[in-house]
């Protein structure tokens, strides 16, 4: 193990604080250090939006908290949700008055905790929406699109949701555009190499060199395919062509387009994938309204990249088209 | 007790993370022992006169809310169910470890929405309060009672390397996960051993918690 760390078991903690004390102009933290808000939270009238999950997939999600997207988000130990007392303490420091909506991947750990908190809420009087991000299209078939798991695609999800809140929305209406974005966000990614745990110190899976697992999950859950490693143009491709599949109503749509880094890969290749991605939407008719490259959604240290594909309509755009001052993206 | 049971555990990380790798991110031995080191913390502040359902509803609490993930809120509100079920008990005999046992598979059915067979910690706690109400007419020690359903609650942990998951992270990994036991399951059968061992050890006679 090759880490940057103090203690094994502080890198959740000191990595949140890291971000805090980086950003000061967008995030503080709260909720006894598990947690980021905004740094005028609360807002009065407006509704919280709550993000998190476990931690090790920086910059989701603190790095996403700020005007225009998430009001705050709550950090678990490395790839484990967080209790949910933090959860209820992030939400009562972002409460304005007009509810909280809860955003989060679909991982039974992120259920479990995230709807225990909101139930101690409800009884606070603090109404509590939720929204589960089920983008990735490799983890259940489509008929069973509700089972499928949360990965890069939070972004979008958030960001749409953030930007309806910011204009004073309801907890109805910013939970419409939570759920018309994860309905219409889909992602798959590709694995190089395995990342390691701190606290364990031992890579998660093996993967050999040369190979890839297509389909792999930010936790390393398998995927569909182990291959031999195949060209950028060609993995890119193939995630296109899986989640065109998937979703064949996006051909000859407008998209939003997230090629997500999971940690090692450099932008370089990153960039090429975009390259190859924008060729093949571009043969399918699909035009992109808004591009993002980079690491979003990270798995540690793994390499490899996912690519998400939001499909837009005239609220959709409005929304990814309205301005974020967060501490990983800056949008004006 | 449950400080001998949380000691055992912790000892015990790396051997539950190896499970984990196999079918997991290889984390269950890290969760179990910051949630069973919380509980010992827990214990360590608590006035030696707290009863047996304080006892457990301080544990419940503490591993909820030091863990996260799905096992914390399972083992947690399984140690609350325990509390409940055992308010006003004084003293643990098998008629209250038989309840006990209820009590805790009832919850873990409830909060995590499984059955037995899932290939889950439930698996382990079935197989126990099975074995232990089964031990019914005979077995009125309580040394007896744990023994049989500790050793229950190993075999049905080794069991469980058969059965195919249908819940959690690991229901992706499809029948990749066959001859590999599950490590929740392993983890409340180590829990229940090292309770027979706190029980039937000569030098734990005096002391309660």
């Amino acid at each position: 193990m090759r880490k940057l760390i103090n203690d094994p078991r502080k890198v959740a903690a000191e990595a949140l604080e890291g971000i805090a004390l980086a950003y000061p102009q967008y995030v503080k933290l709260a909720a006894g250090a598990q947690a980021v808000v905004r740094k005028d939270a609360p807002i009065a009238g407006k509704v919280g939006v709550i993000s998190g999950g476990g931690s090790g997939h920086e910059p989701m999600f603190a790095g996403f908290v700020g005007a225009g997207m998430a009001d705050g988000s709550v950090a678990g130990n490395i790839f484990a949700s967080p209790p949910p007392q933090p959860v209820v303490a992030a939400a009562q420091a972002v409460h304005g008055g007009a509810g909280v909506l809860f955003l989060y991947g679909n991982y039974s750990g992120d259920v479990l905790n995230f709807d225990m908190a909101a139930e101690m809420l409800e009884e606070q009087g603090i109404q509590v929406s939720t929204v589960r991000i089920t983008d990735d299209v490799t983890s259940a078939p489509s008929e069973r699109h509700e089972e499928r798991r949360g990965i890069a695609g939070d972004f979008f999800v958030i960001k749409v949701a953030g930007a309806c809140a910011e204009r004073q929305a309801t907890l109805a209406e910013v939970t419409a555009a939570a759920e018309e974005a994860n309905r219409n966000t889909r992602s798959m990614g590709v694995a190089l190499s395995s990342c390691t745990i701190p606290a364990s110190g031992k890579p998660i899976f093996d993967l050999a060199e040369g190979d890839m697992e297509v389909g792999m999950g930010l936790h390393g859950e398998p995927g569909v395919e182990r291959a031999r490693l195949k060209s950028a143009n060609e993995v890119a491709e193939e995630l296109v062509r899986r989640i065109l599949e998937d979703m064949p109503e996006l051909s000859n749509s407008e998209v939003a387009i997230l090629v997500n880094g999971l940690g090692a890969t450099p932008l370089a290749e990153l960039f090429i994938v975009f390259r190859a991605a924008h060729a093949m939407l571009a043969r399918h008719g699909v035009t992109i309204c808004y591009s993002y490259v980079g690491n979003y959604a990270t798995s540690l240290e793994m390499a490899g990249c996912s690519i998400s594909l939001l499909r837009l309509n005239e609220r959709l755009k409005h929304w990814m088209a309205a301005p974020a001052q967060t501490p990983a993206l800056m949008q004006v | 007790m449950l400080v001998f049971v949380a000691e055992e555990i912790v000892r015990r990380e790396t051997e539950l993370n190896a499970l984990d790798a196999a079918v997991g991110d290889g984390d269950h031995g890290i969760t179990m022992r910051i949630g069973f080191e919380a509980i010992r913390d827990r214990l360590g502040q608590l006035d030696p006169a707290t009863p047996i359902d304080g006892i457990l509803r301080e544990s419940g609490t503490a591993f909820l809310g030091a863990t996260g993930g799905a096992i914390g809120v399972v083992m947690g509100k399984m140690l609350l169910a325990g509390g409940k079920a055992l308010q006003g008990v004084q003293e643990i005999r098998a008629p209250e470890f038989r309840l006990l046992l209820t009590s805790m598979e009832t919850s873990v059915a409830a909060t995590g929405k499984v059955n037995p067979g899932d290939r889950t910690i439930l698996d382990a706690i079935h197989g126990a309060a099975a074995a232990a109400a089964a031990g019914d007419s005979g077995a009125k020690n309580l040394d007896v009672v744990v023994h049989l359903s500790a050793s229950a609650a190993q075999e049905a942990a080794r069991s469980t390397a058969d059965m195919l998951c249908r819940v959690g992270r690991a229901s992706r990994l499809g029948n990749r996960v066959l001859g590999h036991p599950d490590p929740g399951a392993t983890s409340f059968a180590i829990m229940l051993r090292a309770m027979h061992d706190w029980i039937t050890s000569p030098i734990t006679a005096d002391t309660q918690s």
